[in-house]
């Protein structure tokens, strides 16, 4: 073999040779639940904040341009909920996540995240998630309606309570109400709108039937 | 090893590797007649050097300074001929020497070389490297000795990696099903950059776990496959659950503001290429534990038809009344279905194609223009042809323009194309435009029948190069007077 034949390649080459990394193996999910120490130190944002940024401006375009547009409440929850109800779900839960991340002690971002999560019918979803509000917000007053919501979803978790009785505002489905944390609108101006312009569009459409009408109108 | 056909910018010496050749031709023949050590030491010297020059070729394909389109494709499948060549040798030699009685010192090294180049040229994108009766045969061999299992250390792009036969066989089996078609050059060495380090997750199971996972059936010539093998057939399970932790833990990473692999030419890609990988992976394992969706019947159809890229292009062009101005780009439609077409392109014309590509085309001569979002792209191994894969975006789309509501710092007018939903709620309507638009919430109006609509968008559904395909809330409507002028058709 000769030896000098690596050289004789590479010397050629414009770039130096530069090693490809991979890291040590990945062992260990980090935990769900914050740590109010760390949270209050500020360590999630003392990581390097141009990758976080980066990726969040990629990953959430028209919701958020970096990490502090995050801080943007309403615009997370309802970016979230436009996500869940095109059934992008993970997109959504991803959001909030990184929306906690960025303010800890948000309670419409934890409870957004819990509704969803009811909506989702995810028992060990929610139960995780309402754990760690607990853990969070031990004085909230949203506990009743979380634990309301967790007995229907996970009734075998403790944490929720025992079953209750009917409450005169309960309905009788097999379900309880949601409280509604996600913010849907209850204004339907919107969605009358989006009719309308969907239906103007398509009759502007080449080809439909008003154009065609249209044109032999013309002729 | 030299191929003038595969003539690049910073090629390896072509003589050098004519050298290389007839000492690949010799190894595969002196299995049988010289002793082990020397065959064995003989591809570890060749490979040192496949693999230097490997290395330096994809440091410059994936630096700041891109490579031109052609030379980039041409050092790409140099690349994975070298690696095929070398996972065949690597074959050859541990089959020969697991055949001999005595001589099993090099075999199970030499069956995660094997493996290792496998896993490299499945990243080639070429077909024939989606056929992986190679793949299994190797690793009937490690099963045969009982050491699939066994902590190897192999050094793999200059470092040392320590991994096992089954990790490498799983690791290549992932890269084919995860990564066929899918993903850019950059983007596969991304997704490998996390496989390898997942080694040691990467473990054969007996049976399915009752949260699922994929198997590998050891008499075929396919790649993973969803759910329990029914008949006696030998087969490998992967379980599902240390992939999806990984996946999780990996995104954490990200969420934290660090990417992974942290440093190095992969780093600094980017951060779009880093999502892809990270979506596709979450599609990829979210197949494995979901029913499966009946696949839409295709139709094969054979006809030429003129191809636009690129939303400039389709707006440029795509919408003008006939006579159609061409495209210039002629490729062959090769199936339709409701999802989406399929068709095969030159190397002209497939050279201007990438995965995530907007494209147009009429799939009917006077058919409306389709649009679709390029999905899936495959080369041939024995020519310059590549089969790309589309998925439907619309064929109602039409053109209009939008005005600012308010002035401000982005033009006053913009062009966007109307993606109608299927449904007549409007909730799944769409417009198209140029990434960049996307910068502002701003408030748009446009007129639609006698009516102006004001709208904002307010979320992304698809993206691609320069492109969105954005959700949008109308927030208000007006009569259009009529002496005012209109905006769009």
């Amino acid at each position: 073999m000769d030896r000098n034949f690596a050289a004789t390649t590479l010397s050629g080459n414009e770039c130096p040779l530069e090693a490809f990394e991979w890291e040590a193996p990945v062992t260990v999910v980090s935990s769900l639940a914050p740590s109010r120490r760390g949270a209050e130190s500020g360590a999630s944002r003392a990581a390097p904040m141009s990758v976080r940024d980066r990726y969040i401006a990629a990953r959430f375009p028209a919701i958020a341009r970096c990490g502090a547009d995050l801080e943007k409440v309403q615009a997370v929850i309802e970016g979230a909920r436009l996500s869940f109800e095109e059934r992008k779900t993970d997109r959504a839960l991803e959001l909030l996540d990184l929306a906690i991340e960025q303010s800890p002690f948000d309670e419409a971002l934890r409870l957004a995240r819990l509704e969803i999560a009811f909506l989702l019918r995810d028992a060990a979803l929610y139960t995780a998630h309402a754990e760690e509000f607990r853990r969070v917000h031990a004085a909230s007053d949203q506990w009743l309606e979380i634990a309301r919501l967790g007995r229907a979803v996970a009734p075998a978790a403790a944490l929720f309570g025992a079953r209750q009785g009917d409450r005169a505002h309960d309905h009788y489905g097999p379900w309880p109400h949601t409280p509604n944390w996600i913010q849907a609108s209850w204004d339907l101006t919107q969605e009358v709108l989006a009719v309308d312009y969907h239906r103007a569009m398509a009759a502007s459409a080449p080809g439909s039937d008003e154009q065609a009408a249209a044109a032999r109108a013309a002729a | 090893m030299s191929d003038d056909a595969l003539a690049f910018h910073g090629a390896p010496d072509a003589h050098a590797y004519m050298v290389h050749e007839r000492r690949l031709q010799v190894l595969g023949e002196s299995v049988f007649v010289a002793t082990p050590d020397a065959v064995h030491a003989e591809f570890m010297e060749l490979r040192a050097q496949v693999d230097a020059d490997v290395r330096a070729i994809k440091a410059r394909l994936l630096g700041p300074l891109p490579a031109a389109g052609e030379d980039r494709k041409a050092a790409a499948k140099w690349i994975s001929t070298q690696h095929r060549r070398l996972a065949r040798v690597a074959r050859r030699m541990a089959t020969g020497f697991a055949r001999n009685a005595g001589r099993h010192a090099h075999v199970l090294h030499l069956v995660a070389m094997g493996l290792h180049y496998m896993g490299e040229s499945v990243k080639g994108q070429v077909k024939d490297s989606q056929h992986h009766g190679g793949l299994h045969a190797l690793m009937r061999l490690a099963l045969a000795s009982g050491r699939q299992r066994e902590a190897l250390r192999l050094e793999v792009d200059g470092r040392a990696l320590d991994c096992s036969p089954v990790a490498l066989y799983f690791r290549a089996l992932l890269l084919a099903r995860l990564a066929g078609g899918d993903l850019t050059f950059a983007q596969i060495e991304v997704l490998d950059a996390w496989l390898l380090s997942l080694m040691p997750q990467l473990v054969d199971a007996d049976a399915l776990s009752s949260a699922g996972g994929w198997r590998a059936d050891l008499d075929s010539n396919s790649g993973l496959r969803r759910g329990a093998r029914e008949d006696a057939g030998p087969c490998l399970y992967l379980p599902i659950e240390p992939l999806e932790a990984a996946r999780l833990a990996i995104l954490k990473e990200y969420h934290a503001g660090r990417t992974l692999p942290r440093s190095g030419v992969l780093a600094r890609l980017p951060i779009e290429d880093h999502i892809a990988v990270i979506d596709l992976v979450r599609r990829g394992l979210r197949r494995v534990t979901r029913q499966p969706v009946a696949r839409a019947r295709r139709e094969r159809i054979d006809r030429a038809v003129d191809l636009h890229v690129g939303l400039a292009e389709v707006m440029a062009k795509g919408f003008a009344p006939a006579p159609y101005p061409k495209a210039g780009r002629t490729v062959r439609l090769v199936d339709v279905s409701e999802s989406g077409f399929a068709f095969e392109a030159d190397e002209a014309a497939g050279a201007a194609v990438a995965v995530d590509d907007l494209v147009a085309l009429r799939l009917a001569p006077g058919a409306p223009m389709t649009l679709g979002k390029v999905v899936r792209k495959l080369a041939a191994a024995d020519s310059s042809r590549v089969t790309v894969g589309v998925r439907r975006l619309s064929s109602l789309a039409q053109p209009t323009d939008a005005r600012r509501a308010l002035a401000g710092s982005g033009p006053a007018v913009v062009s966007l194309v109307y993606v109608p939903g299927a449904d007549k709620s409007g909730r799944n309507d769409a417009y198209l435009m140029s990434d960049a638009g996307m910068a502002d919430r701003v408030v748009f109006e446009t007129d639609a029948g006698a009516s102006v609509f004001a709208f904002r968008l307010n979320r992304v559904r698809e993206r691609g190069r320069g492109w969105v395909m954005a959700g949008f809330e109308v927030i208000a409507s007006r009569r259009l007077p009529e002496v005012e002028g209109r905006c769009s058709p």
